[in-house]
């Protein structure tokens, strides 16, 4: 179960985020979504305990989040490091495997197979010895999901890890997360394209800078509540709700889980 | 012959430099390298403060005042940061002149003062001629820390600087990872002030990891490169400064230094700047040559255009082509051959373009102009295998068999 409690935060660069107050049941798939700047990376990182609430908490398994970082695995934006960064692919994801408990120079033969073994599953074994900036973005994003498998978490979150990646990759990562879910782990992942997102998760969170809705994502992913949180793109909304409906893969699907 | 004073001084120089190189490392990865600046002027009134007040001899005084005044110096910097509109980076313009500022005058003052002034005029530019064994003793001391440190927390060091969120969401702890950092780079400014000098001791911080970022990418061959060339540089400026005292060891270390780092960054093999441009000039001429050997097989009775001339004179230099009467070239059997090949790949990759593409005949001559440079022979057979070995191309002229 992950609750978030009268949650209020989003100063400086943030955006805002007002009360939000919702729980959801875990292993979840969990989609954040709303329209450009409604705060759906904002409430990701104050998840990560990189941004601080000003009112309220989140608590995950009943304990606050702060306390359970190691259960806790994530995909960063593409643009958050340099990519000349001296380092090579199998480096970055044996990053993964990084205790600050387990002492010594070097990271273990098991951490190193463990660290080949989710390289595989991304499909960038052959690309272990590159130097990071020679990938392509759809191979970087993969690189860096091999790094979050790697850290072994029970809940996975991801800021728009489809973002500006080719057509394979973007088909390859959603295969490892669905794989990931179904060993009964959690994800959330913030997502910006409705068109996927119905049959994608099994719960949404729909914020306009403050909570529209939280639940399985027949409850959440209508007409009204989409309304609300897009505003004005209604008649977009309504056009797309009828294209969805009519599919027999969207809406029927999700309800199904 | 070497004298044993010289031994010590070069000694003194390696484990110095060396020292520095690796506090250096985790700031250049970080892309804190301003830091090292900062903290080098900044450790500059610490120095003479404690000469002033504690006297020349006192290593401890000296540790203590220069690695405080770094860390004062840090924190302002980070204060500004925070309470004011003003980036990093102009945060430690200023505490850097203000801290540097504040030691001259307070050099200025000790001086009026009469009191003995050991050490602090090496304390800016750094002198290792007055360097005693158990300088060096204490400097293999410190080398043999940073090292070891370095080796233990290595892990951290990576992580951390590739990716700080990550590393927080690890268990790394940012703010006391940072000011860890930042308080050792002090320390170790500090200890090595009296044989590189304040200001210059900065250099040796980064300018080894720049250069073994720039060969090498990979972590490990990025350290041991730059470990190697601080090695080479603190070797030949300690020898010059046994030889010639009056010189200022750290200004020639950082000479010597970036005496292999300029040639490196100009000249090495297909990374360096000049590499880099005499390969596109080679490359350049490459095209030109082939166009002009293409010019004299399509039209070999004609003229050849002036824009042509430069590369027909290498051409005939390499035994393609001779001028048989002004401006009247012809191929030599070998140009021919040369010439027969770019032919071929041109109307390959026109055929190409019409045949697979759909692009219609008159459209596929510009592409295929730039295309026939680029085409190797694995290219080449796979197009023709393809298209499946044609003899003519879309306009009809046709395809040079391969083994002409």
């Amino acid at each position: 179960m992950i609750e978030v409690h009268n949650l209020t935060t989003g100063y400086g660069k943030n955006t805002a985020l007002w009360n939000i107050d919702f729980s959801i049941p875990l292993p979840s798939f969990i989609g954040i979504i709303g329209p450009n700047g409604s705060g759906k990376s904002t409430l990701l990182k104050t998840m990560l305990g990189e941004r601080k609430p000003l009112t309220g908490h989140i608590t995950l398994f009943g304990q606050p989040i702060a306390q359970l970082k190691n259960r806790l695995a994530y995909v960063p934006q593409l643009n958050s490091v340099d990519w000349n960064f001296p380092v090579q692919v199998l480096d970055v994801v044996l990053m993964g495997r990084f205790k600050t408990n387990s002492w010594g120079p070097f990271y273990s033969k098991e951490d190193k197979e463990k660290a080949k073994e989710y390289l595989n599953a991304v499909g960038m074994l052959d690309f272990q010895k590159r130097q990071i900036g020679e990938l392509s973005g759809g191979q970087r994003q993969r690189v860096f999901l091999a790094r979050a498998l790697a850290r072994e978490a029970d809940v996975l979150l991801l800021d728009e890890p489809l973002a500006g990646v080719d057509a394979a990759s973007g088909e390859r990562i959603l295969n490892v997360l669905s794989h990931y879910q179904q060993q009964g782990h959690s994800i959330i992942m913030v997502h910006h394209d409705l068109l996927t997102a119905a049959s994608l998760f099994d719960h949404l969170i729909l914020l306009q800078t403050r909570l529209v809705a939280a639940g399985p994502t027949p409850k959440v992913f209508n007409l009204e509540n989409l309304q609300t949180a897009y505003g004005t793109d209604v008649s977009i909304l309504s056009d797309l709700i009828n294209k969805l409906g009519q599919s027999p893969n969207t809406l029927t699907n999700a309800s199904s889980q | 012959m070497i004298s044993e004073q010289a031994i010590w001084i070069v000694a003194g120089c390696m484990f110095a430099a060396l020292t520095l190189s690796i506090a250096g490392i985790p700031a250049y990865l970080r892309r804190d390298a301003l830091i090292g600046d900062a903290l080098s002027h900044s450790i500059f009134p610490g120095v003479v403060l404690s000469v002033w007040l504690f006297g020349a001899g006192n290593s401890v005084a000296l540790y203590i005042t220069g690695t405080g005044m770094g860390a004062m110096a840090l924190l302002l910097i980070h204060y500004i940061q925070q309470k004011t509109i003003i980036p990093k980076d102009g945060a430690i313009g200023i505490i850097l002149i203000v801290f540097f500022s504040a030691g001259l005058l307070m050099m200025g003052q000790l001086q009026r003062s009469g009191i003995p002034l050991w050490g602090v005029q090496h304390v800016l530019l750094g002198k290792a001629a007055t360097i005693l064994p158990s300088d060096v003793a204490f400097l293999i001391g410190l080398f043999s820390l940073s090292a070891a440190l370095f080796f233990v927390f290595q892990k951290w060091i990576w992580l951390q600087a590739f990716d700080p969120k990550f590393a927080q969401l690890s268990g790394i702890p940012l703010r006391p990872y940072s000011i860890a950092i930042s308080l050792w780079t002090a320390f170790v400014l500090t200890a090595t002030v009296h044989i590189l000098g304040a200001i210059l001791s900065a250099a040796m911080l980064l300018t080894p990891s720049a250069i073994g970022h720039f060969i090498r990418p990979k972590p490990s061959s990025f350290i041991r490169i730059a470990l190697l060339s601080c090695l080479i540089s603190a070797i030949g400026a300690g020898f010059v400064s046994a030889t010639l005292p009056a010189m200022s060891t750290g200004a020639l270390m950082v000479i010597m230094l970036f005496g292999i780092a300029a040639p490196i960054f100009l000249f090495y093999p297909k990374k360096g700047i000049a590499m880099k441009s005499w390969a596109r000039q080679q490359e350049s001429n490459r095209w030109k040559e082939e166009n002009a050997l293409k010019f004299m097989f399509n039209s070999p009775s004609s003229i050849l255009p002036i824009e042509h001339h430069k590369a027909a004179k290498r051409c005939s230099k390499m035994g393609l082509a001779v001028e048989a009467e002004p401006l009247h070239w012809n191929l030599t059997p070998e140009g021919k051959t040369k010439a027969e090949r770019i032919v071929r790949k041109h109307r390959l990759w026109e055929t190409y373009l019409h045949q697979q593409l759909s692009i219609s005949k008159d459209r596929v001559h510009e592409n295929a102009e730039w295309i026939e440079h680029m085409l190797d022979d694995e290219f080449e057979d796979r197009i023709a295998a393809e298209l499946k070995h044609p003899k003519l191309d879309p306009h009809a002229s046709p395809i040079p068999p391969k083994n002409a």
